[in-house]
């Protein structure tokens, strides 16, 4: 609220007059206000002064140092650029692009298309996004930069585990009573192989700033600045994990994506804990938590929370702004986190949902940005930020703890985040390469893409036409952003729109596990019939092969899995032939479709060094078909094939063949059929580096 | 005005007598310590909170933006000009509690200045007494008479051209000494401090009837109205406080402290500054 001027200009009239007539006052005037503006603002002038002089002497230095990177290598040759832009739309697809372009929806994608090009975009196989956006980063295929899906399994246990990241305590502690002293930061590496583009043009003093690429947690030190994207965990060292408290009087516990907590009111007040991630200085000291208390107010339909010393108020439907949270595992230590609480509603019953706790980025517990200052450095000028890497909750939407306009919301709020970053980068990135990725196509379409087709089954029981034109407006908005970039961007610069896949929709799953079962490939156990979650219950000693990710066969192959069983060599091949035979053309018994189009041997369709971790095949779906949801989770149920009925409505874990990307750009593409690897082989071309040998891309320009 | 002093100087009085007997740099601390603390919640609650928070933020944002883009001339200096615009903004915000403030800052100090700004004078210690005529006349018509423990020192040396006739005096005892000014039948009176005390209230100058010269000398009422003499003066020797084995002014003392105690707090007191 703005205070009144008329007592603000009085006093400053008196205070001149005061000053001019009684000097002696304004000489005495040396109190704490004086100290602040020196403090405050004289030193920040001073420091200015000497950063100001600092810059000029050491310029011709670092002229010097930027000469030699330049010389380094084989040189760089001159070409039209100075600066490509990339920007990537998670999921945009080709066919919705060009139906709304016709529609003359998307005006500054049609000016685009006309002055430079608009194509599909062959994407990676399988087409998942950690494995697209690695072939886009590195113009490889899966095979050389190791990435196949989000999750591998852990041969020794059959475990799921991250296949772009390995996150651990640090590697030594010390030990006192009851707490485990690191001795070291936590360690976090990347699992993906091969360069990245922005590597090898650091290599030649080239300049990259790269925004929340998927696949880039941790992040690697290059001659530029990173934000990490997708596969960034979150505070617990998860995917995202929400909190819903509910006074429902539901049981507590997991949902897929989050945990529910039973709350009960006395005299409108509600105490509970705020769960953070495990103690990690107390041997089993379980979960970090914070006090958090909420007092309703019936009278105005709103409620006041107090969590983490901050004190804020909601209404029904309304988000929080991000609410920093400080956990205190002991000996000084915090560990800081932000989330979005959403109050769901007050009656009939309560319920409370918060997001998962992200990593600060003012004060990240694990670098999410190289250099480590960078997410300081955004957070300072921008604000709290989202950093976990799937950070639009579509695990809340799709387990009902928000509903769909508290989804929308959220995304959109990680959206304009993202905007504001993007184009602060842009601005500071005059030269080298700024590559920003949007995910709110990807999640939106996810969620929203039944409402495209009246007849899927996820349409039951939920609201369809008020959502009708939610992934137009989506596209609308891309087209907006993209309207503001064509206005800042030069002739100069090379600009490429991409998406990593397109999408289709998803009405009907498979449990590949269930399959496996049925045709004599996997067991379970005595005396089960279905097994738990992660292939709990499978009898390894008889199983011969098991699924597990979103298209991932695995042979249980001896020598390489813990209790493998088939032999490699002959047995391996005829196992995975005969199972690729079995698969392919695999038709739903319910709708009479062809569910599977076609199965991929790894060994055979790849050629690069990272093919034996690899699953041994890869499983390519009709459209309308995917993974069963059960099946994601290494279930075996029942039955094979079942409806979709969750929000989770759009996908393009298929056959790649049918849900290939876009490419927009302001230059003449001069390729046929392009795919993703051959952008990478594009930007350095166009800032006039020589492509490696290893690239499997072609340029595009 | 005149009441208006006596109750402040009341109200002062009243505060400092419980630190009177300890050492002026130890009371000058805790004084100092309270106002920081008094100014940093009026800064909280007279200024922007919100937008002050956003712009340090920002200022953070521009420093590190000068580490990030190292390899940049031109992002470097926009940072730059960034910084000292966002500086120039931050004053802005400033200005509202500083305004606010300064009118009673400014009175709490005229105040602390008759305490801190000069040291009673010790018995046997000489200092000069000055008074200076309202109009014109005969300096030498004007004579000093010095009660019992005080007496002057040499002969008066006059100023025809400022008007003012200045006597040496030396104290030889304690106490609250009266000194009488007589001129053409009329008298006016001055006191003089002696104290070997840490601390007393001093004033070391009887003001004219002027507003601004009342304001600034709240020790004692002016002089009246038909006064033969403009101002009396008494040239007490100036206090010095040490902080930390540094003998400085009382208000640079009072400066550091008050800001370092604010800067101290302003966490706990959740304050952006």
């Amino acid at each position: 609220m703005t205070r009144k001027p008329e007592i603000l200009w009085p006093t400053i009239a008196w205070a001149l007059f005061l000053g001019i007539a009684c000097p002696l006052s304004l000489q005495a005037y040396i109190g704490p206000g004086a100290g602040f503006a020196f403090v405050s603002s004289f030193l920040v002038l001073l420091l200015a002064v000497l950063l100001a002089g600092f810059s000029l002497l050491s310029w011709p230095l670092r002229l010097l140092a930027g000469l030699f990177f330049k010389r380094k290598g084989k040189g760089r040759q001159k070409t039209d650029f100075s600066r490509v832009v990339v920007v990537g739309f998670d999921g945009m697809d080709p066919k919705l692009a060009e139906g709304f372009m016709k529609e003359g929806l998307l005006p500054n994608f049609q000016r685009l298309k006309e002055r430079g090009g608009f194509t599909a975009l062959a994407t990676s196989d399988p087409a998942i996004s950690p494995v697209a956006w690695s072939s886009f980063t590195t113009g490889v295929d899966a095979s050389h930069h190791n990435i196949y899906d989000f999750l591998t399994r852990d041969p020794c246990t059959y475990a799921p585990i991250l296949s772009s990241a390995q996150i651990g305590a640090a590697s030594r502690v010390f030990s006192v009573g009851k707490y485990l002293i690191p001795l070291g930061k936590p360690r976090a590496s990347l699992k993906q192989k091969s360069k990245p583009f922005w590597k090898i043009l650091g290599e030649r003093g080239i300049f990259s700033s790269i925004i929340r690429v998927p696949v880039t947690f941790p992040p690697e030190k290059f001659h530029g600045v990173l934000l990490s994207g997708m596969c960034t965990p979150d505070l617990k060292g998860s995917q995202g994990t929400f909190s819903l408290y509910t006074s429902n009087g539901d049981p507590s516990g997991s949902a897929l994506g989050g945990t529910r907590y039973p709350v009960s009111l006395s005299h409108n007040r509600i105490r509970t804990a705020l769960h953070g991630p495990e103690n990690p200085l107390i041997r089993d000291g379980g979960e970090l938590t914070l006090p958090m208390e909420i007092r309703l107010d019936p009278s105005r339909d709103r409620v006041r929370i107090t969590v983490s010393d901050q004190e804020f108020e909601l209404q029904p439907g309304s988000y929080s702004p991000w609410i920093r949270v400080v956990f205190r595992p002991g000996l000084g230590m915090k560990i800081h986190g932000i989330c979005l609480f959403h109050l769901n509603r007050t009656s009939p019953h309560f319920e409370l949902y918060v997001s998962p706790i992200h990593i600060d980025p003012e004060h990240p517990s694990l670098p999410i940005s190289h250099p480590f200052i960078y997410s300081v450095y955004l957070a300072k000028l921008i604000g709290p930020y989202g950093t976990l890497g799937l950070a639009e909750d579509t695990w809340a939407l799709n387990e009902g703890a928000i509903d769909e306009e508290a989804f929308l919301k959220q995304a959109y709020l990680l959206y304009e985040e993202r905007e504001k970053m993007f184009f602060n980068v842009l601005e500071r990135t005059p030269k080298g390469v700024c590559a920003c990725v949007f995910d709110t196509t990807d999640r939106v379409q996810h969620m929203f893409f039944r409402c495209l087709d009246p007849d899927h089954p996820s349409n039951r029981g939920k609201e369809t036409e008020k959502y009708r034109n939610v992934i137009r407006d989506l596209y609308i908005r891309m087209d907006r952003l993209l309207g503001r970039l064509l206005q800042v961007i030069d002739d100069k610069t090379l600009l490429l729109v991409i998406s990593d896949h397109g999408f289709t929709q998803f009405k009907r799953g498979l449990n590949l596990n269930t399959w496996l079962r049925d045709n004599g490939y996997l067991f379970l156990k005595e005396g089960r019939s279905e097994s738990g979650d992660w292939l709990q219950g499978v009898d390894w000693e008889r199983t011969r092969a098991f699924a597990l990710g979103l298209t991932g066969v695995f042979i249980n192959r001896k020598g390489r899995e813990a209790k493998g069983i088939v032999e490699e060599g002959e047995p391996l091949a005829a196992l995975r032939m005969e199972i690729s035979r079995k698969l392919t053309g695999l038709v739903d018994p319910e709708t009479g479709q062809t569910a599977i189009r076609r199965v991929v041997e790894t060994e055979t369709a790849f050629s690069g060094p990272y093919t034996y971790e690899a699953p041994d095949l890869l499983v390519g779906y009709n459209a309308g078909y995917r993974t069963s949801w059960a099946g994601a989770m290494g279930r075996v149920t029942r039955s094979q094939f079942e409806d979709n009925t969750r929000h989770w409505s759009g996908d393009h874990c298929v056959d790649p063949v049918l849900v290939p990307g876009i490419l927009f750009s302001n230059r003449k593409i001069q390729r046929e059929n392009p795919g993703l690897t051959d952008i990478a082989p594009t930007v350095l071309k166009a800032l006039g580096v020589e492509q490696p040998g290893h690239m499997k891309g072609r340029p595009l320009i | 005005m005149e009441l208006f002093n006596r109750t402040l100087s009341l109200a002062t009085d009243l505060v400092m007598a419980p630190l009177e007997r300890i050492s002026p740099s130890t009371s000058l601390l805790l004084l100092s310590s309270a106002l920081g603390l008094l100014f940093l919640l009026v800064f909280r609650l007279t200024s922007n909170q919100d937008a002050i928070g956003r712009l340090r933020r920002r200022m953070g944002a521009h420093l590190l933006e000068f580490r990030l883009f190292q390899h940049s001339l031109g992002i470097q200096w926009s940072a730059l000009s960034r910084m000292l615009l966002a500086n120039l903004i931050y004053l802005k915000y400033v200005a509202r509690p500083l305004l606010v403030m300064l009118v009673p800052l400014g009175l709490v100090l005229i105040q602390l200045d008759q305490w801190y700004g000069y040291r009673p004078l010790k018995p046997d210690e000489t200092a000069l007494v000055s008074l200076k005529l309202s109009g014109a006349g005969d300096l030498t018509m004007v004579r000093l008479q010095t009660g019992d423990g005080l007496e002057p020192v040499g002969r008066p040396l006059r100023s025809p051209h400022s008007g003012e006739v200045n006597w040496s005096v030396r104290p030889q005892r304690q106490g609250n000494l009266l000194m009488t000014f007589l001129f053409e039948g009329r008298q006016l009176q001055k006191r003089i401090v002696i104290s070997n005390q840490a601390l007393a209230r001093v004033s070391a100058v009887t003001p004219s009837r002027n507003f601004w010269d009342v304001l600034q000398h709240p020790g004692e009422p002016p002089l009246p109205p038909d006064s033969f003499a403009e101002r009396i003066s008494v040239d007490y020797p100036a206090r010095r406080i040490d902080l930390l084995g540094w003998e400085t002014h009382w208000l640079v003392f009072l400066l550091i402290v008050s800001t370092l105690a604010a800067l101290a707090f302003k966490r706990l007191l959740r304050v952006q500054i």
